[in-house]
Protein backbone atom coordinates (compact mmCIF):
# COMPACT_ATOMS: atom_id res chain seq x y z
CA UNK A 1 0.00 0.00 0.00
CA UNK A 2 2.80 2.38 0.95
CA UNK A 3 4.57 1.67 -2.36
CA UNK A 4 1.33 2.33 -4.27
CA UNK A 5 0.76 5.61 -2.47
CA UNK A 6 4.34 6.75 -3.18
CA UNK A 7 3.86 5.86 -6.82
CA UNK A 8 0.67 7.92 -6.93
CA UNK A 9 2.48 10.85 -5.32
CA UNK A 10 5.28 10.58 -7.87
CA UNK A 11 2.79 10.48 -10.75
CA UNK A 12 1.02 13.52 -9.34
CA UNK A 13 4.34 15.39 -9.00
CA UNK A 14 5.36 14.42 -12.51
CA UNK A 15 2.00 15.64 -13.83
CA UNK A 16 2.48 19.01 -12.17
CA UNK A 17 5.97 19.25 -13.66
CA UNK A 18 4.56 18.39 -17.08
CA UNK A 19 1.97 21.11 -16.62
CA UNK A 20 4.73 23.65 -16.02
CA UNK A 21 6.86 22.44 -18.91
CA UNK A 22 4.10 22.29 -21.52
CA UNK A 23 1.44 24.81 -20.58
CA UNK A 24 3.05 27.68 -18.72
CA UNK A 25 5.07 28.91 -21.71
CA UNK A 26 1.89 28.99 -23.81
CA UNK A 27 0.04 30.88 -21.11
CA UNK A 28 2.84 33.41 -20.99
CA UNK A 29 2.75 33.71 -24.74
CA UNK A 30 -0.97 34.35 -24.65
CA UNK A 31 -0.47 37.09 -22.07
CA UNK A 32 2.24 38.60 -24.22
CA UNK A 33 4.66 38.26 -21.36
CA UNK A 34 6.61 35.28 -22.68
CA UNK A 35 7.71 34.62 -26.23
CA UNK A 36 4.88 36.46 -27.93
CA UNK A 37 5.63 40.06 -28.63
CA UNK A 38 2.96 42.15 -30.29
CA UNK A 39 3.85 44.49 -33.11
CA UNK A 40 1.77 47.64 -32.97
CA UNK A 41 2.79 49.12 -36.25
CA UNK A 42 2.61 47.71 -39.74
CA UNK A 43 2.02 48.75 -43.28
CA UNK A 44 -1.67 49.49 -42.77
CA UNK A 45 -0.93 51.88 -39.88
CA UNK A 46 0.28 54.49 -42.36
CA UNK A 47 -3.11 54.88 -44.03
CA UNK A 48 -1.22 55.34 -47.28
CA UNK A 49 -2.77 54.63 -50.66
CA UNK A 50 0.28 52.65 -51.61
CA UNK A 51 1.08 49.07 -50.61
CA UNK A 52 4.23 47.01 -50.73
CA UNK A 53 4.72 43.88 -52.75
CA UNK A 54 6.32 41.82 -50.02
CA UNK A 55 5.63 41.92 -46.34
CA UNK A 56 8.60 42.32 -44.05
CA UNK A 57 7.67 39.49 -41.71
CA UNK A 58 7.23 37.31 -44.76
CA UNK A 59 10.74 37.86 -46.00
CA UNK A 60 12.32 37.44 -42.61
CA UNK A 61 10.03 34.67 -41.38
CA UNK A 62 11.74 34.69 -38.01
CA UNK A 63 8.66 34.87 -35.81
CA UNK A 64 6.72 32.42 -37.93
CA UNK A 65 9.37 29.73 -37.72
CA UNK A 66 9.61 30.17 -33.98
CA UNK A 67 5.90 29.65 -33.49
CA UNK A 68 5.45 26.44 -35.47
CA UNK A 69 7.32 24.06 -33.21
CA UNK A 70 5.84 20.89 -31.79
CA UNK A 71 5.53 19.92 -28.12
CA UNK A 72 8.80 18.00 -28.24
CA UNK A 73 10.53 20.89 -29.92
CA UNK A 74 9.05 23.18 -27.31
CA UNK A 75 10.72 21.20 -24.54
CA UNK A 76 13.99 21.13 -26.44
CA UNK A 77 13.74 24.83 -27.07
CA UNK A 78 13.28 25.85 -23.47
CA UNK A 79 16.92 26.80 -23.09
CA UNK A 80 16.89 28.65 -26.40
CA UNK A 81 14.03 30.86 -25.31
CA UNK A 82 16.21 33.49 -23.78
CA UNK A 83 18.32 33.95 -26.90
CA UNK A 84 15.17 33.82 -29.07
CA UNK A 85 13.73 36.59 -26.95
CA UNK A 86 16.84 38.65 -27.60
CA UNK A 87 16.57 37.93 -31.32
CA UNK A 88 12.90 38.84 -31.33
CA UNK A 89 13.59 42.11 -29.57
CA UNK A 90 16.31 42.88 -32.10
CA UNK A 91 13.95 41.97 -34.93
CA UNK A 92 11.27 44.15 -33.39
CA UNK A 93 13.64 47.09 -33.32
CA UNK A 94 14.53 46.38 -36.94
CA UNK A 95 10.83 46.12 -37.79
CA UNK A 96 10.04 49.42 -36.13
CA UNK A 97 12.89 51.09 -38.01
CA UNK A 98 11.82 49.44 -41.27
CA UNK A 99 8.16 50.31 -40.75
CA UNK A 100 9.11 53.92 -40.06
CA UNK A 101 11.20 53.99 -43.20
CA UNK A 102 8.35 52.41 -45.16
CA UNK A 103 5.99 55.02 -43.83
CA UNK A 104 8.30 57.82 -44.86
CA UNK A 105 8.54 56.25 -48.28
CA UNK A 106 4.77 56.01 -48.45
CA UNK A 107 4.22 59.62 -47.58
CA UNK A 108 7.04 60.63 -49.87
CA UNK A 109 5.25 58.75 -52.58
CA UNK A 110 2.00 60.40 -51.60
CA UNK A 111 3.46 63.87 -51.43
CA UNK A 112 6.49 63.53 -53.77
CA UNK A 113 8.44 65.92 -51.61
CA UNK A 114 10.90 63.78 -49.68
CA UNK A 115 14.42 65.14 -49.88
CA UNK A 116 16.78 63.41 -47.48
CA UNK A 117 17.05 60.99 -44.61
CA UNK A 118 19.35 61.46 -41.64
CA UNK A 119 20.60 58.67 -39.43
CA UNK A 120 21.14 59.38 -35.76
CA UNK A 121 24.65 58.82 -34.45
CA UNK A 122 24.86 57.01 -31.12
CA UNK A 123 22.37 54.99 -29.17
CA UNK A 124 18.94 55.64 -27.71
CA UNK A 125 17.25 54.11 -24.68
CA UNK A 126 13.62 53.73 -23.75
CA UNK A 127 12.44 55.28 -20.49
CA UNK A 128 12.36 51.84 -18.84
CA UNK A 129 15.90 50.99 -20.00
CA UNK A 130 17.23 54.34 -18.77
CA UNK A 131 15.52 53.92 -15.40
CA UNK A 132 17.12 50.49 -15.06
CA UNK A 133 20.65 51.88 -15.42
CA UNK A 134 22.71 51.74 -12.26
CA UNK A 135 24.91 54.81 -12.13
CA UNK A 136 25.40 58.09 -10.38
CA UNK A 137 23.05 60.63 -11.99
CA UNK A 138 23.39 64.37 -12.39
CA UNK A 139 21.05 66.86 -14.03
CA UNK A 140 22.42 69.97 -15.73
CA UNK A 141 20.35 72.59 -17.50
CA UNK A 142 22.30 74.34 -20.24
CA UNK A 143 20.77 76.70 -22.78
CA UNK A 144 17.28 75.72 -21.70
CA UNK A 145 18.02 72.06 -22.42
CA UNK A 146 18.13 69.43 -19.70
CA UNK A 147 21.21 67.18 -19.80
CA UNK A 148 21.25 64.00 -17.74
CA UNK A 149 24.57 62.47 -16.81
CA UNK A 150 24.60 58.80 -15.92
CA UNK A 151 28.15 57.84 -14.98
CA UNK A 152 30.24 59.35 -17.75
CA UNK A 153 27.52 59.30 -20.41
CA UNK A 154 25.34 62.31 -21.21
CA UNK A 155 21.76 62.03 -22.35
CA UNK A 156 19.00 64.28 -23.66
CA UNK A 157 15.37 63.28 -23.49
CA UNK A 158 13.98 63.49 -27.00
CA UNK A 159 10.99 62.39 -29.05
CA UNK A 160 11.82 59.61 -31.45
CA UNK A 161 8.65 59.68 -33.48
CA UNK A 162 5.96 59.89 -30.82
CA UNK A 163 7.98 58.02 -28.17
CA UNK A 164 10.08 59.60 -25.44
CA UNK A 165 13.64 58.26 -25.52
CA UNK A 166 16.98 59.00 -23.93
CA UNK A 167 19.59 59.70 -26.55
CA UNK A 168 23.33 59.77 -25.96
CA UNK A 169 24.66 63.26 -26.74
CA UNK A 170 27.80 65.34 -26.38
CA UNK A 171 28.46 66.80 -22.95
CA UNK A 172 27.24 70.38 -22.57
CA UNK A 173 29.99 73.00 -23.01
CA UNK A 174 32.23 73.22 -19.97
CA UNK A 175 31.64 69.64 -18.82
CA UNK B 1 -68.84 38.99 -61.09
CA UNK B 2 -68.27 41.61 -63.78
CA UNK B 3 -65.77 43.41 -61.71
CA UNK B 4 -64.09 40.16 -60.85
CA UNK B 5 -63.87 39.22 -64.52
CA UNK B 6 -62.13 42.51 -65.29
CA UNK B 7 -59.62 42.05 -62.49
CA UNK B 8 -58.20 38.82 -63.85
CA UNK B 9 -56.94 40.05 -67.25
CA UNK B 10 -55.60 43.25 -65.68
CA UNK B 11 -53.55 41.17 -63.24
CA UNK B 12 -52.29 39.02 -66.06
CA UNK B 13 -51.27 41.98 -68.19
CA UNK B 14 -49.47 43.61 -65.31
CA UNK B 15 -47.59 40.37 -64.67
CA UNK B 16 -46.43 40.32 -68.27
CA UNK B 17 -45.34 43.96 -68.03
CA UNK B 18 -43.32 43.17 -64.92
CA UNK B 19 -41.76 40.10 -66.53
CA UNK B 20 -40.76 42.10 -69.61
CA UNK B 21 -39.44 44.89 -67.41
CA UNK B 22 -37.41 42.54 -65.22
CA UNK B 23 -36.08 40.62 -68.23
CA UNK B 24 -35.03 43.88 -69.88
CA UNK B 25 -33.50 45.01 -66.64
CA UNK B 26 -31.57 41.77 -66.32
CA UNK B 27 -30.32 41.96 -69.91
CA UNK B 28 -29.28 45.59 -69.58
CA UNK B 29 -28.11 45.43 -66.01
CA UNK B 30 -26.04 42.27 -66.11
CA UNK B 31 -23.31 43.45 -68.44
CA UNK B 32 -23.10 46.77 -66.61
CA UNK B 33 -22.45 45.07 -63.31
CA UNK B 34 -20.11 42.60 -64.92
CA UNK B 35 -18.03 45.32 -66.49
CA UNK B 36 -18.15 47.88 -63.72
CA UNK B 37 -15.45 46.32 -61.53
CA UNK B 38 -13.05 46.45 -64.47
CA UNK B 39 -13.55 50.20 -64.54
CA UNK B 40 -15.59 50.92 -67.62
CA UNK B 41 -15.15 54.40 -68.94
CA UNK B 42 -18.65 55.54 -68.03
CA UNK B 43 -18.69 53.98 -64.58
CA UNK B 44 -15.18 55.20 -63.88
CA UNK B 45 -16.03 58.72 -64.95
CA UNK B 46 -19.06 58.88 -62.66
CA UNK B 47 -17.17 57.49 -59.70
CA UNK B 48 -14.21 59.77 -60.34
CA UNK B 49 -16.39 62.84 -60.69
CA UNK B 50 -18.04 62.14 -57.31
CA UNK B 51 -14.64 61.61 -55.68
CA UNK B 52 -13.13 64.68 -57.35
CA UNK B 53 -15.97 66.85 -56.13
CA UNK B 54 -15.24 65.76 -52.54
CA UNK B 55 -11.48 66.17 -52.79
CA UNK B 56 -11.78 69.58 -54.43
CA UNK B 57 -14.24 70.70 -51.77
CA UNK B 58 -11.65 69.96 -49.07
CA UNK B 59 -8.73 71.36 -51.05
CA UNK B 60 -10.49 74.68 -51.63
CA UNK B 61 -11.74 75.02 -48.08
CA UNK B 62 -9.85 77.76 -46.23
CA UNK B 63 -10.59 76.08 -42.94
CA UNK B 64 -12.27 72.91 -41.75
CA UNK B 65 -12.25 70.44 -38.91
CA UNK B 66 -13.19 66.81 -38.42
CA UNK B 67 -13.29 64.15 -35.77
CA UNK B 68 -12.68 60.60 -36.92
CA UNK B 69 -12.19 57.16 -35.51
CA UNK B 70 -9.57 55.12 -37.31
CA UNK B 71 -8.35 51.58 -37.08
CA UNK B 72 -5.76 49.43 -38.79
CA UNK B 73 -4.73 45.81 -38.83
CA UNK B 74 -1.24 44.80 -37.81
CA UNK B 75 -0.40 41.34 -39.06
CA UNK B 76 1.86 39.67 -36.54
CA UNK B 77 4.80 37.45 -37.35
CA UNK B 78 2.66 34.35 -36.86
CA UNK B 79 -0.05 35.69 -39.18
CA UNK B 80 -2.48 36.76 -36.48
CA UNK B 81 -4.24 40.00 -37.32
CA UNK B 82 -4.68 42.52 -34.51
CA UNK B 83 -6.44 45.87 -34.76
CA UNK B 84 -5.15 49.10 -33.28
CA UNK B 85 -6.43 52.61 -33.76
CA UNK B 86 -7.18 56.03 -32.39
CA UNK B 87 -9.59 58.90 -32.44
CA UNK B 88 -8.37 61.98 -34.27
CA UNK B 89 -9.45 65.56 -34.28
CA UNK B 90 -7.98 67.85 -36.90
CA UNK B 91 -8.46 71.57 -37.40
CA UNK B 92 -6.91 73.24 -40.42
CA UNK B 93 -6.75 76.91 -41.27
CA UNK B 94 -4.87 77.54 -44.47
CA UNK B 95 -2.27 78.56 -45.34
CA UNK B 96 -0.25 77.61 -42.27
CA UNK B 97 -2.19 76.56 -39.19
CA UNK B 98 -3.09 73.10 -38.04
CA UNK B 99 -4.00 71.41 -34.77
CA UNK B 100 -4.04 67.63 -34.55
CA UNK B 101 -5.17 65.68 -31.50
CA UNK B 102 -4.91 61.94 -31.24
CA UNK B 103 -6.41 59.79 -28.53
CA UNK B 104 -4.79 56.37 -28.75
CA UNK B 105 -6.60 53.24 -27.58
CA UNK B 106 -3.77 52.56 -25.11
CA UNK B 107 -4.64 55.75 -23.25
CA UNK B 108 -1.93 57.95 -24.74
CA UNK B 109 -3.01 61.38 -25.91
CA UNK B 110 -0.92 63.31 -28.39
CA UNK B 111 -1.22 66.86 -29.64
CA UNK B 112 0.55 68.59 -32.51
CA UNK B 113 0.12 72.29 -33.23
CA UNK B 114 1.66 74.31 -36.02
CA UNK B 115 1.02 78.04 -36.22
CA UNK B 116 3.32 79.09 -39.03
CA UNK B 117 6.30 79.84 -36.78
CA UNK B 118 6.77 76.79 -34.56
CA UNK B 119 5.72 73.17 -34.15
CA UNK B 120 4.76 71.91 -30.70
CA UNK B 121 4.29 68.29 -29.74
CA UNK B 122 2.81 67.13 -26.44
CA UNK B 123 2.36 63.61 -25.04
CA UNK B 124 -0.01 63.51 -22.08
CA UNK B 125 1.03 60.17 -20.59
CA UNK B 126 4.59 61.37 -19.97
CA UNK B 127 3.47 65.01 -19.54
CA UNK B 128 6.32 66.13 -21.78
CA UNK B 129 6.47 68.42 -24.79
CA UNK B 130 8.87 69.70 -27.41
CA UNK B 131 8.89 72.83 -29.53
CA UNK B 132 10.84 73.53 -32.69
CA UNK B 133 10.82 76.76 -34.69
CA UNK B 134 9.68 76.25 -38.28
CA UNK B 135 8.15 78.52 -40.87
CA UNK B 136 6.26 77.76 -44.04
CA UNK B 137 2.97 76.49 -45.32
CA UNK B 138 0.96 73.47 -44.24
CA UNK B 139 2.75 71.43 -46.90
CA UNK B 140 6.10 72.40 -45.40
CA UNK B 141 4.86 71.46 -41.93
CA UNK B 142 3.61 68.06 -43.10
CA UNK B 143 6.96 67.35 -44.75
CA UNK B 144 8.90 68.29 -41.60
CA UNK B 145 6.59 66.17 -39.50
CA UNK B 146 7.27 63.07 -41.58
CA UNK B 147 10.86 63.57 -42.69
CA UNK B 148 12.49 65.23 -39.73
CA UNK B 149 10.30 64.50 -36.72
CA UNK B 150 9.31 61.02 -37.93
CA UNK B 151 5.75 61.32 -36.71
CA UNK B 152 3.13 59.20 -38.47
CA UNK B 153 0.27 61.29 -39.74
CA UNK B 154 -2.61 59.17 -41.03
CA UNK B 155 -5.41 61.50 -42.20
CA UNK B 156 -3.22 64.60 -41.95
CA UNK B 157 -2.43 64.13 -45.65
CA UNK B 158 -5.75 65.83 -46.37
CA UNK B 159 -3.91 69.05 -45.47
CA UNK B 160 -1.68 68.88 -48.56
CA UNK B 161 -2.66 71.52 -51.08
CA UNK B 162 -2.60 69.02 -53.93
CA UNK B 163 -4.30 66.21 -52.00
CA UNK B 164 -6.82 65.68 -54.87
CA UNK B 165 -4.00 65.11 -57.38
CA UNK B 166 -2.14 62.85 -54.94
CA UNK B 167 -5.19 60.59 -54.70
CA UNK B 168 -6.38 60.80 -58.29
CA UNK B 169 -3.04 59.76 -59.75
CA UNK B 170 -3.13 56.59 -57.64
CA UNK B 171 -6.42 55.37 -59.10
CA UNK B 172 -6.30 52.82 -61.91
CA UNK B 173 -10.00 51.89 -61.96
CA UNK B 174 -13.15 52.57 -60.05
CA UNK B 175 -16.89 52.30 -60.10
CA UNK B 176 -20.01 53.18 -58.16
CA UNK B 177 -21.25 50.33 -56.03
CA UNK B 178 -24.48 52.14 -55.24
CA UNK B 179 -26.35 53.87 -52.50
CA UNK B 180 -25.34 52.81 -49.01
CA UNK B 181 -26.33 54.09 -45.56
CA UNK B 182 -23.47 54.43 -43.10
CA UNK B 183 -24.07 55.65 -39.53
CA UNK B 184 -27.50 56.83 -40.64
CA UNK B 185 -26.14 58.90 -43.54
CA UNK B 186 -27.15 58.01 -47.09
CA UNK B 187 -23.96 57.81 -49.13
CA UNK B 188 -22.56 57.03 -52.54
CA UNK B 189 -20.43 53.94 -52.05
CA UNK B 190 -17.46 54.05 -54.43
CA UNK B 191 -14.72 51.49 -55.00
CA UNK B 192 -11.31 52.21 -56.54
CA UNK B 193 -8.17 50.24 -57.02
CA UNK B 194 -4.58 50.36 -58.12
CA UNK B 195 -2.02 47.58 -58.43
CA UNK B 196 -1.29 47.63 -54.68
CA UNK B 197 -4.38 48.77 -52.81
CA UNK B 198 -8.18 48.65 -52.98
CA UNK B 199 -9.87 51.81 -51.78
CA UNK B 200 -13.52 52.23 -50.83
CA UNK B 201 -15.11 55.50 -49.85
CA UNK B 202 -18.59 56.43 -48.73
CA UNK B 203 -19.56 60.03 -49.56
CA UNK B 204 -22.60 61.76 -48.17
CA UNK B 205 -25.36 62.30 -50.73
CA UNK B 206 -27.05 65.09 -48.82
CA UNK B 207 -25.56 68.47 -47.98
CA UNK B 208 -21.84 68.88 -48.63
CA UNK B 209 -20.34 65.79 -50.32
CA UNK B 210 -18.06 64.91 -47.41
CA UNK B 211 -16.51 61.51 -46.75
CA UNK B 212 -18.28 59.44 -44.13
CA UNK B 213 -16.00 56.43 -44.23
CA UNK B 214 -13.08 55.05 -46.16
CA UNK B 215 -11.31 51.71 -46.16
CA UNK B 216 -7.95 50.92 -47.73
CA UNK B 217 -6.98 47.28 -48.26
CA UNK B 218 -3.31 46.41 -48.78
CA UNK B 219 -4.04 43.43 -50.94
CA UNK B 220 -0.47 42.30 -51.55
CA UNK B 221 0.60 42.44 -47.91
CA UNK B 222 0.38 39.29 -45.85
CA UNK B 223 -3.08 38.95 -44.34
CA UNK B 224 -4.37 41.80 -46.53
CA UNK B 225 -4.50 44.32 -43.65
CA UNK B 226 -6.94 47.21 -43.81
CA UNK B 227 -6.89 50.80 -42.70
CA UNK B 228 -10.31 52.29 -42.06
CA UNK B 229 -11.58 55.72 -41.07
CA UNK B 230 -15.03 56.57 -39.85
CA UNK B 231 -15.69 60.30 -39.85
CA UNK B 232 -17.82 61.27 -36.88
CA UNK B 233 -18.09 64.99 -37.37
CA UNK B 234 -17.24 67.47 -40.11
CA UNK B 235 -17.31 71.23 -39.77
CA UNK B 236 -16.48 73.45 -42.75
CA UNK B 237 -16.72 76.57 -40.61
CA UNK B 238 -15.19 75.64 -37.26
CA UNK B 239 -14.98 78.12 -34.44
CA UNK B 240 -11.34 79.18 -34.19
CA UNK B 241 -10.05 81.05 -31.19
CA UNK B 242 -6.66 82.55 -30.38
CA UNK B 243 -5.83 79.51 -28.29
CA UNK B 244 -6.67 77.01 -31.03
CA UNK B 245 -3.24 77.21 -32.63
CA UNK B 246 -1.14 78.21 -29.64
CA UNK B 247 0.37 75.70 -27.27
CA UNK B 248 0.28 76.26 -23.52
CA UNK B 249 2.20 73.61 -21.58
CA UNK B 250 0.03 71.93 -18.96
CA UNK B 251 1.01 72.34 -15.33
CA UNK B 252 4.13 70.36 -14.45
CA UNK B 253 4.87 69.44 -18.07
CA UNK B 254 8.57 69.02 -18.83
CA UNK B 255 10.10 70.39 -22.00
CA UNK B 256 12.31 67.96 -23.89
CA UNK B 257 13.64 67.97 -27.43
CA UNK B 258 12.82 66.54 -30.78
CA UNK B 259 15.47 64.07 -31.87
CA UNK B 260 16.46 66.45 -34.66
CA UNK B 261 17.43 69.05 -32.05
CA UNK B 262 19.99 66.79 -30.37
CA UNK B 263 23.69 66.66 -31.20
CA UNK B 264 23.23 62.95 -31.98
CA UNK B 265 20.99 63.86 -34.91
CA UNK B 266 22.87 66.94 -36.01
CA UNK B 267 26.10 64.93 -36.29
CA UNK B 268 24.24 62.21 -38.17
CA UNK B 269 24.77 61.38 -41.80
CA UNK B 270 22.28 62.72 -44.31
CA UNK B 271 21.45 60.49 -47.24
CA UNK B 272 20.02 62.35 -50.22
CA UNK B 273 16.97 60.76 -51.81
CA UNK B 274 15.77 61.41 -55.33
CA UNK B 275 12.92 63.85 -55.01
CA UNK B 276 10.60 62.03 -57.38
CA UNK B 277 11.21 58.33 -57.79
CA UNK B 278 8.60 57.89 -60.48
Amino acid sequence: MRTGSSLLRMIALFSVLLLFVYFIPDTEARRGGGGKSVSRSGHASSGSFRGSQSYRHDSRGHNRSNRSYSNRDRRDNQQDRRSDGRDNRRDQRDDIRDDRRDHRDDVRDDSRRYRARRMVIGSTLTIASYDALTCHRTIIIYGGVTYLRCGTVWYNQAYSGVNVTYVVVNAPPGY
Amino acid sequence: MKGGFCMVPLFRWSSIYWMVFLLAGALVGAPVHAQAPEGTASANDSALSILKRTLNLLANQKQFSFTAELGFDVVQGDGQKIEFGSRRRLIIQRPHRIRLESQQRNGQQLQVIYNGSEISFFSARENKYAIIPKTGTLDDFLNVLVEELEVEIPLAQVGYKDFPEIIMEKIDAGFIIGESTVAGIVCDHLAFRNDQTDFQIWISKSGDPLPVRWVITYKHNEGQPQFWTQFIEWNLNPKIEDSTFSFTPPKGAERIQFMSQTSAYQQGVETPIKEDKQ
